[in-house]
C-alpha cells in the first residue's frame, strides 16, 4: 500500500538527515549508509501506506533502516553475529569528563561511535541522533527495555573511553600534509 | 534499590519528566533529589550526552541526498512504461553508447581532458564567480570526511603557511569532479590561498613530477602532481608573498 508523495516528502525533511547518520554509524561507509537511507524511503513510498499511526513513522523508517542493514549485511557475507554475553565488563563513567568532550570534533565522536562494539553502538545511535527514549530504542530492536539501559549504559562508557584514548594518543588529524612557504622569496 | 541500579538508569533517560509512569524510573529518581553526589553524577552524564548529540547531528550529508531520495521515490511510485517502449529505449541508448565511445577512441583527448593553462583558466574563472562553499569548516577531519561523503578521498592540508582552512567545495569540469579548499589569510595585503585537486587523467601533457609556476599577471598559481592527482594553488596577485614556491614538504 502506497503512501501519498506530500507525506513522503515531510518525512524525508524531517528525518533524512539523521537516518543517513544512523546508517553511517552502522555501515562506517559513506556510501553504503547513503544508498541504505534511499532504500528505506523505496520502502516507505511502497508499504508507508500501511503505517496506520504517522506518529510512529519516525521509528518505522529507523527500524526498517536497521533490519535492511542486516539484510545487506547477510547478502554481502560481512554479517558478524552479535554475542552480548562475550562483553559485559565495562568500566562505568563514574566522572564524565566533558573537558574531554570540548575537544572532540564532530568528525572524531562519529568515528568513536563508530568504533564502539556495535550491540552497544545501535542503541546509542538511536538515542543521539533522533533522541529516542529507551522504551522506543526497545521496540525498535525487539529487545526488553533493561537490556537496552544496559546497552546505553556501557556503551557511553566505551564512547567516552575512545575518546579519552583517541585524544591523548593523536591529535593531529589524518590525511594531513604541511605547506609551507619554500625559501626563495 | 542501590546507587549503582539507579545509575544504571538514569542513564538511560534525559529528564526528570521522562517515563515517570515505570516505577524503575520513579525510584531512581526520588534517589536524585535526596543523593547530592548522584545528582552531580546525573548532571555529567547529561551534560555528555547533549553535547555529543549535539556534535554528531553536525556530520555533514551529502548535500545531494535528498534529491536522491526524492527523486527516486518519484521514479518508483510512477507507472511502468510498456514493454515495447522500454525495448526501443535500451535499443536507442545502446546506439548511443556505441556511437560515443567510438567517438572517444577517434578524439582521445576530445572533451574529457584539456591543458593545464584551461584548467587554471576555467578554475580561476569559476572563483571570480564563487559565492559559497558547500562545506564550511576549519577542521580538516570534518573536510575529509565531506569529501569522503561525496566519494572523493583528497589530501588536505591543515594550513597553508599561514592560512587557516575555510571550507570546500565540489566542482565538474571536463566531466572531472574538482575539490577547492579554501585557506584564508588575516592581515592586510594578505590574498586568501585556494587549492584545486583534479584526476591527472583531466589534464593533457602532463609530466610526472612537474612543477608549473605562474608567478605573473593577477593571479599567481602553482601546479603540482602527487600521485595521481593534479593541484593547482592558486592566490590573487597584489600580496607581499605568492604560491609560486608553495609546494607540499610532506
Amino acid at each position: 500500500m502506497k503512501m501519498k508523495p506530500a507525506l513522503i516528502a515531510t518525512l524525508v525533511d524531517e528525518h533524512y538527515e539523521n537516518l543517513y547518520r544512523f546508517a553511517l554509524s552502522l555501515t562506517r561507509n559513506e556510501e553504503e549508509a547513503a544508498d541504505l537511507t534511499q532504500q528505506t524511503y523505496l520502502y516507505l513510498a511502497a508499504k508507508g501506506g500501511q503505517i496506520r499511526d504517522l506518529a510512529k513513522a519516525k521509528s518505522w523508517l529507523f527500524t526498517t533502516l536497521r533490519r535492511e542493514f542486516y539484510s545487506m549485511r547477510k547478502e554481502t557475507g560481512r554479517f558478524t553475529a552479535i554475542d552480548e554475553k562475550e562483553h559485559l565488563e565495562v568500566e562505568a563513567p563514574d566522572n564524565v569528563e566533558m573537558e574531554v568532550l570540548k575537544q572532540a570534533s564532530e568528525a572524531m565522536i562519529m568515528e568513536g561511535l563508530s568504533e564502539i562494539r556495535e550491540v552497544f553502538r545501535v542503541p546509542l545511535a538511536l538515542f543521539y541522533f533522533e533522541d529516542f527514549s529507551y522504551q522506543e530504542i526497545a521496540a525498535i530492536l525487539k529487545v526488553p527495555s533493561g537490556t537496552v539501559m544496559s546497552r546505553l549504559y556501557r556503551g557511553r562508557a566505551e564512547l567516552r573511553n575512545w575518546l579519552i584514548l583517541r585524544l591523548e594518543t593523536d591529535t593531529t588529524p589524518r590525511n594531513i600534509v604541511p605547506l609551507r612557504w619554500a625559501s626563495g622569496e | 534499590m542501590n546507587i549503582d541500579e539507579a545509575k544504571f538508569i538514569l542513564s538511560a533517560i534525559r529528564n526528570e519528566e521522562e517515563n515517570l509512569s515505570d516505577p524503575q524510573v520513579f525510584e531512581a529518581l526520588k534517589m536524585v533529589k535526596n543523593n547530592e553526589s548522584l545528582k552531580q553524577w546525573w548532571t555529567e552524564v547529561r551534560e555528555f550526552d547533549t553535547a555529543v548529540s549535539s556534535q554528531l547531528k553536525k556530520v555533514p550529508v551529502p548535500p545531494g541526498l535528498k534529491n536522491a531520495i526524492l527523486t527516486g521515490v518519484k521514479v518508483s511510485t510512477k507507472p511502468k512504461p510498456n514493454r515495447w517502449f522500454m525495448i526501443a529505449s535500451v535499443a536507442a541508448a545502446a546506439c548511443l553508447m556505441i556511437g560515443i565511445v567510438a567517438w572517444q577512441i577517434m578524439n582521445p583527448f576530445s572533451q574529457n581532458s584539456d591543458s593545464i593553462a584551461t584548467f587554471r583558466n576555467d578554475m580561476i574563472q569559476q572563483l571570480k564567480e564563487l559565492k559559497t562553499l558547500d562545506h564550511k569548516s576549519d577542521d580538516p577531519n570534518s573536510v575529509s570526511l565531506f569529501f569522503k561523503s561525496q566519494g572523493l578521498e583528497i589530501t588536505i592540508p591543515g594550513e597553508v603557511d599561514d592560512g587557516k582552512l575555510a571550507g570546500c567545495k565540489i566542482m565538474e569540469w571536463k566531466g572531472h569532479r574538482v575539490s577547492l579548499l579554501c585557506y584564508r589569510r588575516d592581515g592586510e595585503s594578505k590574498a586568501d590561498i585556494h587549492m584545486f585537486t583534479v584526476d591527472a587523467s583531466a589534464i593533457q601533457h602532463w609530466n610526472d613530477g612537474e612543477v608549473k609556476r605562474t608567478p605573473e599577471g593577477d593571479w599567481k598559481s602553482t601546479t603540482w602532481n602527487s600521485g595521481d592527482k593534479i593541484h593547482l594553488v592558486v592566490m590573487k596577485g597584489n600580496s607581499k608573498k605568492n604560491p609560486r614556491n608553495l609546494i607540499p614538504l610532506g
